[in-house]
């Protein structure tokens, strides 16, 4: 039996959820613009001021005391990634839950979860980016991902994302080649990783190989062996080292990529994403390799569902381009949780709708896709 | 290697063959002297390093003069010569084989050590400088990158004791990956470093074979004030606990990141900061680096999420000041802050939960800080050293480790030398043939 209130988040979340959906569709076709974005954000907002006490609470100590205060999206309190750990950040009760995808976290820190009602939104938003950055060229791509199957890490919003690569995009021959079992990764990993780019080799298909930075480092440090992957073969990178145990810098791991793989950094995608947030970002450097478009100045891109401010910590007021300051993020595909994301990794804009990362805090808690990664891999 | 990198290490090499013939004594001593210029607030070279340092943390000279006071506090000649002692059973092995126990042995340094610093406390480094010349080692410490330049200062003061000694110092460092670096670790044989767990793998990797390893990962600290020390003394329980938390900014291990509190704990909050504040004045976070004042923001939102959940933590410091002193109803184990200068303040009802909260950070608790009688100290001590903690000290007392202190549980010095035997004997038994000796 459902209450009436019930029965009102349900039509709302219908109406929020067609509206979404429609702005993620359109994609860079016919991108969201401005005005609509306002409009749809601020009712995103009203929905979760309504149905989540706490995040209405947080607005009343910030000093919003209705959803009419916001003026406009900029306006929008913006929730710590950290409130995942505090509690249930969501809209929706418990029995709604589909799917709960858990931040990563060492033994010592506490993991955050993200609930969802439904993943539409979230796996509209992964294939339109995925399908643009990644795989723009062609219909279906062979995935390789260093990452353990789904059924292994059912709890990974990484593993998720690559589990609707394998539906959207992935061809014959797609696979997760990690376990998740700590300590044995690294033997039969390696093995599986070396049978699946042999195969890619003989077959001359071109792959995607997918997986956080650590991932690659690691297998590419346990095998002296190099292949050619066949022409049109690419890599698609996220995460850092921080917190880790190992590390190495970006561009040394993509000069190793380039020569231990074949795939040469113009076709390595960068990608920027977490556990808190439905949307990811891309830099477009493959898309201008395949001649279809610019790079943006080799800055992750912002969706255009999505919005991003980069502010002053400690004042909140936006910082001018190519200055560092922390990175907000307005992600509509969060309807169930926190559509204004506060975070405490720093950036600046390279360009219009394109940021770059600047590296995390010194002393940050080491998180992300590498640190899970660093899990299965028997590390941290 | 780069010539000059190959000429200073040779150069380094040659001062560390001359200090192998001066008795150890002679090089404590002038350990010791240098120190002691450092320890008096009238000398040159002290104050100035005060007026650099206070520059470069951003905060008074009076800041400063305290860590170089804490800091220096132990490195007597009395103290160093003892802990030789004490470590390897007579100093004197440094010079020449000695009698220890059954046999003949002598201790001997490494050729050519390399230590890599961490940014954090000032006299660190400094104690790395000092450890390993007390082991007559040679030794070229590259300073963290955006460190102050202590290190350099007190090795200038050395030379200008005992440039003999002087000549076996070299603070200098080199960028990230520079092959310069490269060639200076290849040409060591004990490579020490202290550091981020990323960074030791990092060095690990990059030390040549063979090379002696001397790592000093991460560690947290805590303090514990009893119910009966805060009954007896509520102002001396917050003096003790800004010593040991304010001490150079809290960027040392031995600062505690958490205070629990036997039976509450709420009303040090307001009298903390204040001591905090008065003991390391840091800059309001408004002022602080891009990154230290977005894991300040987000710590700072997260507090504020906890509140609207209904958690009744409570915090004193925000984005105008350079401290933040929060209340938690839940205690926990020590873990990283996630900015600079925040200590956690929650209660127990025992002084003896704490042995479980550290025993959840097993390997990582360097020091805690009791205040307590010493019945209390003798009642705790016991079930945190089995909970993995390091050292137990009184509070106020943590900031100021003896110099035979065993930081990460390991001696000091015995990591850094290598053992030779003398057994006795002419190499040829009484009946002429070649000796065999008894099995070992």
């Amino acid at each position: 039996m459902t209450s009436d209130r019930d029965d009102a988040r349900e039509r709302e979340v219908a109406r929020l959820d067609a509206e979404i959906l429609e702005a993620v569709g359109r994609g860079w076709d016919d991108p969201l613009g401005d005005i609509a974005f306002d409009r749809l954000a601020r009712d995103v907002f009203a929905h979760q001021f309504r149905f989540n006490p706490v995040y209405r609470q947080f607005c009343l100590l910030q000093g919003v005391s209705a959803p009419a205060d916001v003026g406009e999206w900029r306006q929008i309190p913006s929730v710590p990634t950290g409130a995942f750990k505090v509690g249930r950040w969501a809209t929706f009760p418990p029995e709604r839950d589909r799917a709960a995808f858990h931040t990563s976290g060492t033994s010592g820190t506490a993991r955050g979860v993200h609930h969802f009602d439904t993943l539409a939104l979230y796996n509209a938003a992964i294939v339109a980016s995925a399908r643009r950055f990644l795989v723009p060229d062609r219909e279906r791509i062979r995935c390789l991902f260093l990452a353990p199957e789904p059924r292994m890490a059912p709890d990974s919003s990484l593993v998720h994302m690559f589990a609707v690569f394998r539906e959207a995009l992935g061809a014959p021959g797609t696979a997760f080649l990690l376990s998740a079992e700590p300590g044995n990764a690294g033997v039969r990993g390696a093995a599986e990783i070396a049978a699946a780019l042999d195969r890619a080799v003989a077959d001359r298909e071109p792959v995607l190989v997918a997986g956080p930075a650590i991932a690659f480092h690691r297998v590419l440090r346990e095998s002296a062996r190099t292949w050619g992957l066949p022409a049109g073969s690419r890599a698609m990178v996220t995460g850092g080292f921080k917190g880790l145990r190992t590390s190495a810098d970006p561009a040394s791991l993509a000069a190793e990529i380039a020569e231990r793989l074949g795939v040469p950094p113009e076709l390595q995608a960068a990608e920027y994403g977490m556990t808190e947030l439905s949307s990811q970002y891309y830099d477009a450097r493959l898309r201008a390799a395949l001649g279809l478009g610019a790079d943006a100045g080799g800055g992750l891109v912002v969706p255009p569902w999505a919005r991003v401010r980069i502010v002053d910590p400690a004042g909140g007021s936006e910082v001018e381009e190519g200055e560092v300051g922390a990175i907000v993020h307005y992600d509509l595909a969060n309807r169930g949780s926190a559509l204004a994301l506060q975070t405490s990794d720093l950036g600046a804009w390279v360009g219009p709708g394109a940021f770059e990362l600047r590296g995390r805090e010194p002393g940050a808690e080491a998180r992300g896709c590498s640190l899970a990664a660093d899990l299965w891999l028997g590390g941290a | 290697m780069s010539a000059d990198a190959a000429a200073r290490c040779d150069a380094l090499v040659r001062a560390g063959e001359a200090l192998a013939d001066r008795p150890v004594a002679e090089v404590v001593a002038a350990l010791a002297a240098a120190c002691a210029r450092w320890r008096d607030p009238a000398d040159p070279a002290r104050r100035e390093g005060e007026r650099a340092l206070s520059q470069h943390h951003r905060v008074p000279a009076a800041a400063i003069a305290r860590v170089l006071d804490a800091g220096f506090e132990p490195w007597t000649e009395r103290a160093l010569l003892g802990r030789a002692d004490t470590e390897l059973g007579d100093a004197r092995a440094l010079d020449g084989f000695v009698a220890l126990g059954s046999v003949r042995r002598m201790a001997l340094g490494p050729r050519l050590a390399v230590a890599l610093a961490s940014r954090g406390v000032p006299t660190t480094p400094v104690g790395d400088i000092i450890d390993l010349l007390s082991v007559k080692a040679p030794v070229w410490l590259k300073p963290a990158a955006g460190s102050d330049d202590l290190a350099a200062r007190f090795a200038a003061t050395l030379a200008e004791i005992d440039p003999a000694i002087g000549a076996a110092v070299e603070v200098s460092g080199w960028p990230r990956g520079a092959p310069h670096g490269r060639a200076v670790l290849a040409a060591a044989d004990l490579v020490m470093a202290t550091g981020r767990a990323e960074t030791l793998t990092g060095v690990e990797r990059l030390a040549p074979d063979g090379a002696r390893l001397v790592l000093h990962g991460p560690r947290l600290s805590a303090a514990l004030v009893t119910r009966s020390a805060l009954e007896d003394d509520f102002d001396g329980c917050v003096r003790a606990l800004a010593d040991d938390v304010a001490f150079a900014g809290q960027a040392g291990c031995l600062s505690p990141v958490v205070a629990w509190v036997e039976g509450g704990g709420q009303e040090l909050l307001e009298p903390l900061h204040a001591a905090c504040l008065e003991r390391w004045p840091a800059p309001a976070r408004r002022e602080s680096e891009p990154g230290e004042r977005a894991a300040w923001a987000e710590w700072a939102a997260v507090r504020a999420v906890e509140r609207a959940a209904g958690r009744p933590v409570a915090v004193v410091g925000g984005v105008d000041s350079g401290w933040s002193i929060e209340w938690r109803p839940e205690p926990g184990p020590p873990t990283p802050p996630a900015s600079p200068r925040i200590l956690a303040v929650a209660p127990l009802t025992d002084a003896r939960e704490s042995a479980k909260l550290c025993a959840r950070a097993r390997g990582m608790v360097a020091c805690v800080g009791i205040a307590g009688d010493g019945k209390e100290m003798d009642r705790l001590a016991l079930p945190l050293a089995r909970a993995g903690v390091e050292r137990v000290t009184p509070l106020g007392r943590m900031q100021r480790p003896p110099a035979g202190w065993r930081r990460d549980g390991r001696p000091s010095i015995a990591d850094l030398v290598r053992w030779v035997d003398r057994e006795e004997g002419n190499g040829v038994d009484r009946e002429g043939r070649n000796a065999k000796g008894p099995a070992a």
